[in-house]
C-alpha cells in the first residue's frame, strides 16, 4: 500500500513536471529581437517545429503570415524597466518598411485597456509613412496638454504595444535588423518619482 | 524502491503529458474557437462582420482596432464550401484556417492585386467530388483539407469609421455557402 501510494505521487509528480516544463520549450521558438521590439516570423505559417505552432497558436492565433504582416511587440522601455500606466513615456519614430503600420497599446494579457480616451493606436494614416516621415507620441495616462499624439495608458499597470506591419518589404523580411525601424521609447516620468 | 523505478515512475508521465499537450495545443486552442463561435450564436456558413474592436468589444485577444474583420466557420464534413471575399481598395485579404489552427488557403481582396478572391473547400474523403458542375462554375481553386472544420477570416484595413462602415458595405457581397458535392 505505502509503495502503491509512492509511486502514485511519482506519478504526479511527473505530470505536473511533464506541464511545467512546456514553457521553456518557448526557448527553442525563434524570436527576432531588435531594440527591445520582438517578432516571431513564423505566425501564419505551417512550422515543423512542435513548439513555435504550439507558441504561435497560443500567441499569435489567426495571424497572418510574414509576407502579408508582421507583429512586433514591446514591454520595456530603452532602460529595460517595464511599461507601466503610471508612467510618462515618449515614443519617436520614422516610416516603417512596408505599406502601412500601426501601434496599438494592450494591457499584460493582451487586450484594450478598459478606458474611454479613444486612443489606443497610433498609426501611418496620422503619423504618415514617406521616407521624411518623422513622428512623436506622448503615452501617459493623461492627455498631454501640448497637444501631442497621444496613446493612452490609463486605466492599466503594465501593459505592451503591438506594431503591425501590413505588406512588409522584401528587405523586411530579408533582413529585419537592418531594416526595421524600431521606435524608441524613452520614460519621462512616473508617478511617485 | 530502486531509484531506476523511481525515475520511471517520473519521466514517464512527465514525457507523455508533455508530449500530448505540445502536440495537442494547437487543435486544443482552435476547439476552444469553436466553441466559442457556437456559444456565441455564430451560424456556420455565414460571414459575420465584427464591430470595431474597442474596449468594449474585444472577444479575442490583441484585436486590431485598424482592421475590420468577417469570419465564417464551416464543417465539410456536411460537404464542400464555397468561400469569397468582397474586393477592397485598400489592404485586404481572405485567410482559411483549419482545425490544427494552420493557414491552408490565402488570397487577397485588394482589389489591384486581381486574385481569385476566393476558394472551394473540400474534405480529403470528399475528392472524387471535387469535380462537380457546381464546383467548377465557382472557377475558383480547390483546396482539400483532412479535417473538416476550419474557419475563414476576412481582413480590411479600416483605420477610420468611415472606412469601417465601407468595409462592411463590402462585406455584405463575402460568401460562405455549401455546395453540392
Amino acid at each position: 500500500m505505502k509503495a502503491a501510494l509512492i509511486y502514485l505521487l511519482l506519478v504526479v509528480g511527473g505530470l505536473f513536471l511533464g506541464v511545467a516544463t512546456l514553457p521553456v520549450g518557448a526557448l527553442l521558438v525563434e524570436n527576432i529581437s531588435v531594440e527591445g521590439w520582438r517578432s516571431n516570423w513564423s505566425i501564419g505559417l505551417k512550422q515543423t517545429n512542435p513548439y513555435t505552432r504550439a507558441y504561435v497558436s497560443v500567441f499569435g492565433l489567426l495571424g497572418l503570415p510574414k509576407s502579408e504582416a508582421v507583429y512586433f511587440t514591446r514591454g520595456y522601455d530603452d532602460d529595460g524597466e517595464l511599461l507601466h500606466g503610471d508612467c510618462v513615456y515618449e515614443m519617436t519614430g520614422t516610416a516603417q518598411a512596408g505599406q502601412w503600420w500601426s501601434i496599438t497599446l494592450y494591457d499584460r494579457w493582451g487586450y484594450l485597456p478598459i478606458n474611454n480616451g479613444q486612443a489606443l493606436s497610433v498609426d501611418a494614416t496620422g503619423l504618415g509613412n514617406s521616407p521624411d516621415t518623422s513622428w512623436r507620441t506622448v503615452i501617459s495616462d493623461k492627455r498631454p496638454d501640448d497637444g501631442a499624439v497621444w496613446l493612452s495608458a490609463d486605466a492599466v499597470d503594465n501593459f505592451e504595444l503591438t506594431l503591425r506591419i501590413y505588406k512588409p518589404s522584401a528587405a523586411l523580411l530579408a533582413d529585419p535588423k537592418q531594416a526595421f525601424n524600431p521606435p524608441s521609447l524613452k520614460r519621462k516620468s512616473c508617478t511617485g518619482e | 524502491m530502486s531509484w531506476k523505478k523511481a525515475a520511471i515512475a517520473i519521466l514517464i508521465p512527465a514525457i507523455g503529458i508533455h508530449l500530448f499537450l505540445l502536440f495537442q495545443t494547437p487543435r486544443l486552442v482552435m476547439g476552444q474557437v469553436f466553441d466559442r463561435l457556437q456559444a456565441d450564436g455564430f451560424q456556420k456558413y455565414h460571414f459575420r462582420s465584427s464591430e470595431p474592436a474597442t474596449p468594449d468589444n474585444q472577444p479575442v485577444v490583441r484585436p486590431s482596432p485598424d482592421l475590420a474583420y468577417a469570419l465564417c466557420w464551416f464543417d465539410l464534413s456536411e460537404g464542400p464550401v464555397e468561400i469569397r471575399g468582397g474586393m477592397w481598395d485598400g489592404y485586404g485579404s481572405l485567410a482559411v484556417f483549419n482545425a490544427n489552427t494552420d493557414v491552408v488557403f490565402f488570397t487577397s481582396l485588394t482589389r489591384a492585386d486581381a486574385e481569385s478572391g476566393g476558394v472551394v473547400l473540400a474534405h480529403t474523403g470528399d475528392s472524387a467530388n471535387v469535380m462537380s458542375t457546381q464546383i467548377r462554375q465557382t472557377e475558383l481553386p480547390v483546396v482539400l483539407l483532412d479535417a473538416p472544420m476550419g474557419v475563414a477570416l476576412i481582413r480590411r484595413l479600416a483605420p477610420t469609421n468611415t472606412l469601417f462602415a465601407a468595409a462592411r458595405r463590402v462585406g455584405q457581397n463575402d460568401v460562405c455557402t455549401q455546395l453540392d458535392g
